[in-house]
């Protein structure tokens, strides 16, 4: 695959775009003015808010089994959102689930990101022979469709919302280390770089003050285009019943529990969904806004 | 040209190489021995036994790699646990459904995705242009086995106009006509991602080619705006979207697990999952060096075709 087709190219160049920027350019006023951008910030900060606060809130309990009010639509008195099979409240499960659901992404993006940037800055940095082992070994990993990758490891690994976890983590591995590594080599062609090498500066020192606090803003970019996806993913591996196991449940595996009861209750995969689809949109459009924020030329291209 | 082709066939060889090895050690990796998980807790020590001096587990590693990829380069793939038949006649019908259900979601991926591109570039930050953009965002924003349930809800259940699931009716001989009535919402639902992925390319693309110096001048030249679209700006941009062939190969294969498990399709992501579920490791090894094979198959073609059409691919 040639550069152009990789998800996002765009924060290839973030890193070389500071010069001559004024107080209105400033990437953080941009994104303000994104109003797309604040809207998504503000859906995650409440989606956070509740996932954090989910003890101490008046919910009941989300897994209190109550078989007289089973599949209760939306709108009942004591259940806001309705019940699910078992007459559990499906307003207190999504929130419980939305706990695991970020937790997991924001997991296995923390891993992704940590593994993928060492690889990236390494192979961007030295070049040569190191470039070249870490690139093949990134392009086998490419080889997969992501989902199938991610597959093939649970399977290795056993089903379950922890296994899942690496999978997508190692999955998104590649993602990271491909950009970081050509955000690299962006800064790598400034003087600067030159100017440490010439006042003797070593390898680490260069590394740690000229290269990784300009990855900073190109990180940030790939992270919140690249979370979205790893909510999706988590759920979709625990709809078909390779992620979260009874008891613990997350948006997927309610949408997978209200599945066999489409027919008569399709409010039980009505709102998972719309969670989902919610805080997907909101880190796609913040991801998007950062962007341009960060980088006005490279609006568009990548998903 | 011929050099570059070599570079590529080699890479593309190597990183089959590595595939092989990923998948090979798969199995390897889990934890406990996979002879036991396979059995059950109900298996007989004798058959525990017969069955790993069987699969030859009892050979060092490098022995039992070369043994399993001369087998699986001459077809043999071992057997299904589950199914107990042999693994690669069952993936390849199963591949077969797949592909039918990826093929016809890219024909609508692109014939929309195109249109709606090119509609957005030639509208730039008009009212069109934005709904564009918010459709584009909400598709790549909705999972697909979401979408499909309440495609399921709506045009099955309510409307009855669509089939639930399945490729064909439970009875009566399959027929095109058939095929293809079952095929409209699966494909249908697999085909949003892409077709907003291409959407969103394709506007990209247009207004980098719209705002060029030889469609100023074709137009300064008196050739009609409609025409400098279509063949100045259009033709540019598919150039560049080969590349993105590579990439909808990827969304459409990986897509495929969650619709056909959705709409019961009797394709290769659902048998993996299936196989998994039941710890039928043949069938998932299988399965994943078929789909990754195909997969750098489509984007070493993808690679070779990008060069055909852009001599400057080559050079660098």
């Amino acid at each position: 695959m040639s550069e152009i087709s990789s998800p996002t190219s765009a924060a290839n160049q973030v890193a070389g775009a500071y010069a001559g920027r004024r107080a209105a350019d400033m990437p953080l006023a941009r994104l303000v003015r994104n109003r797309m951008a604040m809207l998504g910030l503000a859906v995650i900060v409440v989606v956070t808010m509740l996932a954090l606060l989910a003890p101490v809130l008046p919910l009941a309990d989300p897994n209190a089994i109550n078989t007289s009010a089973r599949l209760k639509p939306p709108g009942s008195p004591d259940a806001v959102l309705g019940t699910d099979q078992l007459g559990r409240d499906i307003l207190s499960r999504l929130i419980w689930g939305a706990r695991v659901s970020l937790l997991v992404a924001v997991l296995a993006a923390g891993i992704a990101l940590s593994i993928g940037t060492l690889i990236g800055v390494l192979a961007g940095y030295f070049g040569g022979l190191i470039d070249n082992v870490f690139m093949r070994l990134i392009d086998v990993l490419l080889a997969f469709p992501y989902v199938l990758l991610a597959i093939a490891l649970v399977s290795a690994l056993g089903p379950g919302l922890i296994n899942a976890m690496i999978a997508i983590a190692i999955v998104n591995i590649s993602f990271y280390a491909r950009n970081v590594r050509s955000a690299v080599l962006s800064v790598m062609s400034m003087e600067y770089i030159d100017a440490a090498r010439a006042a003797g500066a070593s390898h680490l020192r260069i590394i740690a003050l000229d290269i990784l606090p300009n990855m900073i803003a190109p990180i940030m970019v790939l992270v919140s285009l690249n979370i979205g996806w790893m909510v999706t993913e988590t759920a979709g591996l625990s709809f078909v019943g390779l992620g979260a196991q009874p008891p613990t449940s997350d948006w997927g595996s309610m949408l997978a529990d209200g599945r066999r009861f489409i027919l008569v209750a399709p409010h039980a995969i009505m709102m998972p969904g719309i969670a989902i689809v919610l805080l997907v949109f909101a880190f796609n459009s913040l991801g998007d806004g950062l962007r341009d924020a960060l980088d006005p030329r490279l609006r568009e291209g990548g998903r | 040209m011929r050099r570059y082709i070599t570079q590529r066939l080699l890479s593309a060889v190597i990183v089959l190489f590595g595939v092989s090895i990923l998948v090979f050690m798969v199995l390897h990796l889990t934890p406990g021995d996979p002879v036991e998980i396979m059995l059950g807790p109900t298996a007989r020590p004798g058959d525990i036994e017969r069955l790993r001096a069987e699969l030859g587990l009892t050979d060092p590693l490098p022995v039992q790699y070369v043994r399993w990829v001369s087998r699986a380069l001459q077809g043999d793939l071992g057997r299904s646990i589950q199914l107990n038949r042999p693994v690669l006649p069952e993936l390849l019908s199963r591949f077969q459904a797949t592909l039918i259900l990826a093929v016809a979601a890219a024909i609508i991926a692109f014939s929309l995705g195109l249109l709606l591109g090119v509609i957005s570039a030639v509208n730039h930050n008009k009212l069109v242009d934005r709904v564009v953009a918010g459709f584009a965002m909400l598709a790549v924003s909705m999972p697909a086995f979401w979408v499909g349930m309440i495609g399921i809800v709506v045009f099955a259940v309510n409307l009855r106009w669509l089939p639930a699931s399945g490729m064909y009716p439970p009875q009566g001989a399959p027929s095109w006509g058939k095929l293809l009535v079952h095929l409209i919402m699966p494909a249908t639902t697999l085909a949003l991602v892409p077709m907003a992925v291409i959407a969103r390319f394709t506007r990209s693309q247009m207004l980098e080619v719209l705002g060029q110096e030889f469609v100023l001048t074709a137009r300064a030249k008196g050739v009609p705006r409609a025409r400098v679209i279509v063949d100045h700006a259009f033709g540019n941009t598919l150039v560049a979207l080969i590349t993105l062939l590579g990439l909808e190969a990827g969304i459409l294969l990986a897509g495929a697990v969650y619709v056909e498990t959705v709409f019961a399709w009797p394709g290769i992501g659902s048998l993996m999952v299936e196989a998994i579920l039941k710890r039928d490791f043949p069938i998932v090894q299988g399965g994943v060096l078929v789909i990754a094979t195909s997969y750098v198959l489509i984007n070493l073609l993808t690679d070779l075709l990008h060069a055909a059409a852009d001599p400057r691919i080559r050079v660098t």
